[in-house]
């Protein structure tokens, strides 16, 4: 263990970002499970005839933005709607990540299945070898177990059937224990497809820095996943799932629990444990969100658009001991969001913005870019649930109005300037601001950018266990 | 009825599902016509009545974030169905 004495403090030496378009699985959302099970047998067909396929899926703007190949700012300028705007000549490939199919996503299931619950047909699984083989991120001996006969066979009983998007059976899952209702079919799949897309952004990062897995020493999953069973539901650790898959045999790693928050939770504490010289090298992974599938389907549906979430998203960071670029994570520009602070939106945004930036001396508009919920607005407005992000620049400039730190008439341009449109699919805890910190990080090093506040907040009172919210930001910037 | 929420087609349904019913057909108020009268937070009629050291701590930011002639427009649309009905 090296602990750092210079008292600099960690940046963040990576970020990926990967889709799995996933159009088949969409149905097992949870809206769209719930619709079905009380539809008279029309609704299938609907959602069939609303799925997008892979090219379109490749080709969505925010998508090309999602995994590098574009500024978040790029989308101000493509035309209304962006699903009919997709971009000519887009690969599957960019700079932060990539998409895989859905082909590629069940050999991915088959890897992250050590019990031998997702059989899928011989056929499907030899394509997907063959996809996952030209990512050029597996070795043989994890491409083996894509195909290798699982140990036990996935019991008939209780088990969901796995489809493609156009409705041939492609195999099944089957439940854990027996009658366990945390370990149901349909818990598991959720679960694994959690880790697979997981596992797939650590392989992804470890790639992009040419990195050996074996440098990995501790993993924060910052998911919204509950892995357990009937006596310890939500038990965890995918994060040391997610490892394991990943090949990261020298680390260990445990999930931070705060809703959509916990990804900037995660993010702080990953800076703290490398600045405390514990791990040197630690990544922040959230992986992707069955349930959130189709989450917004009724409204894609009455506007007869596509059924826009259709993929999972899975974000990992490396988070390290300064690197020499200058980027650093300040840790002395933490905002939290405490018991005490309450409820409303001028408490929330001062205690995640203006509390932080005052202990730097900064005002509101001496950050470049606020990285908020990025939810993709093409998919929330259509439902009724507004353009996130656009609320969320109005607040910021309107708590810097009242401040007496930005004239009234500029709050409409503050959300061009020191924000973005959002570009991240609407998967719970991936939106939450860290996807910007891919877009961020080059622009950092290179000085374009001097720093860029990232704000999470999460809806703990859905849980019923509160009736507050949580939030969390922090600094990144450039050291002088 | 006081409504707070952000956006006005949202704000629309929730008033018209507390006056004529949920337009969604959705809910259990589907074909309820409880004609509530209904505003928004944000409204003069509100503002007026509520302690303005209240409102300004727990109201002033999300109203500056809102488009408060959109949502108003919205629910006065409702509020004169519902008292024309």
């Amino acid at each position: 263990m090296t602990v750092d004495h210079t008292g600099a403090f960690p940046t963040v030496r990576g970020v990926s970002c990967v889709l799995a378009h996933t159009p088949g699985l969409l149905r097992y959302g949870s809206k769209p499970t719930r619709e079905l099970a009380k539809d008279d047998g029309t609704l299938l067909p609907r959602l069939r005839q609303h799925l997008r396929n892979f090219d379109d899926a490749v080709a969505y703007p925010p998508n090309q933005v999602f995994i590098g190949n574009g500024a978040p700012e790029s989308l101000w300028d493509v035309p209304e709607p962006w699903w009919r705007h997709g971009r000519s000549g887009a690969t599957a490939r960019g700079p932060f990540g990539q998409i895989v199919s859905e082909e590629a996503f069940w050999g991915l299931l088959r890897m992250a299945d050590d019990f031998g619950l997702v059989g899928v047909e011989r056929r499907h699984l030899d394509a997907s070898a063959a996809l996952l083989r030209s990512t050029g991120l597996w070795s043989d001996a994890e491409l083996d177990r894509v195909v290798r006969p699982a140990t036990t066979t996935a019991a008939a009983e209780a088990a969901l059937a796995l489809y493609a998007a156009d409705g041939s059976p492609v195999g099944r899952i089957a439940r854990g224990y027996p009658d366990d209702t945390s370990q149901t079919a349909d818990i598991l799949l959720e679960n694994l497809a959690c880790k697979a897309s997981g596992a797939l952004a650590i392989k992804q990062l470890l790639c992009q820095l040419g990195m050996a897995a074996t440098d990995v020493e501790y993993v924060l999953g910052c998911g919204e996943e509950a892995v357990g069973d009937r006596y310890q539901r939500g038990g965890g650790s995918i994060s040391k799932a997610m490892a394991e898959m990943a090949g990261c045999t020298n680390a260990t790693g445990s999930d931070v629990k705060a809703f959509c928050c916990a990804p900037v939770h995660a993010l702080v504490l990953a800076g703290a444990l490398v600045q405390s010289g514990i791990y040197r090298n630690v990544v922040v992974v959230g992986g992707g969100s069955l349930a959130k599938l189709g989450m917004k389907m009724q409204g894609h549906l009455s506007k007869d658009m596509p059924l826009l979430e259709d993929c999972l998203a899975a974000v990992a960071i490396m988070v390290s001991p300064a690197d020499g670029t200058g980027v650093q994570l300040r840790l002395d520009a933490v905002g939290r969001h405490t018991v005490a602070s309450g409820g409303s939106a001028g408490a929330i945004y001062e205690a995640l913005v203006s509390a932080p930036l005052e202990r730097l001396g900064l005002r509101i508009c001496d950050v470049d870019k606020y990285a908020v919920e990025l939810h993709n607005p093409e998919i929330t407005v259509p439902a009724g649930s507004g353009n996130v992000p656009h609320t969320n620049y109005r607040l910021i400039a309107g708590l810097a109005v009242m401040r007496g730190e930005l004239r009234r008439e500029d709050v409409d341009a503050f959300e061009h300037t020191h924000g973005m449109p959002g570009f991240v699919p609407t998967q719970g805890h991936i939106p939450a601001a860290l996807p910007y910190l891919a877009h961020a990080l080059p622009r950092l090093r290179d000085g374009s950018l001097r720093n860029a506040l990232f704000i999470a907040k999460g809806s703990l009172f859905l849980g019923k266990m509160t009736n507050m919210a949580d939030g969390m930001s922090v600094l990144l910037d450039r050291s002088a | 009825m006081i409504l707070g929420a952000a956006e006005p087609a949202y704000v629309e349904m929730m008033a018209e599902t507390v006056t004529a019913g949920d337009p969604t057909y959705t809910g259990p108020l589907a074909g309820v016509s409880l004609g509530l009268p209904v505003y928004h937070v944000t409204e003069p009629e509100v503002r007026e009545i509520t302690d303005a050291s209240v409102y300004q701590d727990q109201i002033a930011l999300s109203e500056m974030a809102m488009e408060t002639d959109k949502i108003w427009e919205s629910i006065r649309a409702v509020r004169g169905r519902s008292s024309g009905s």
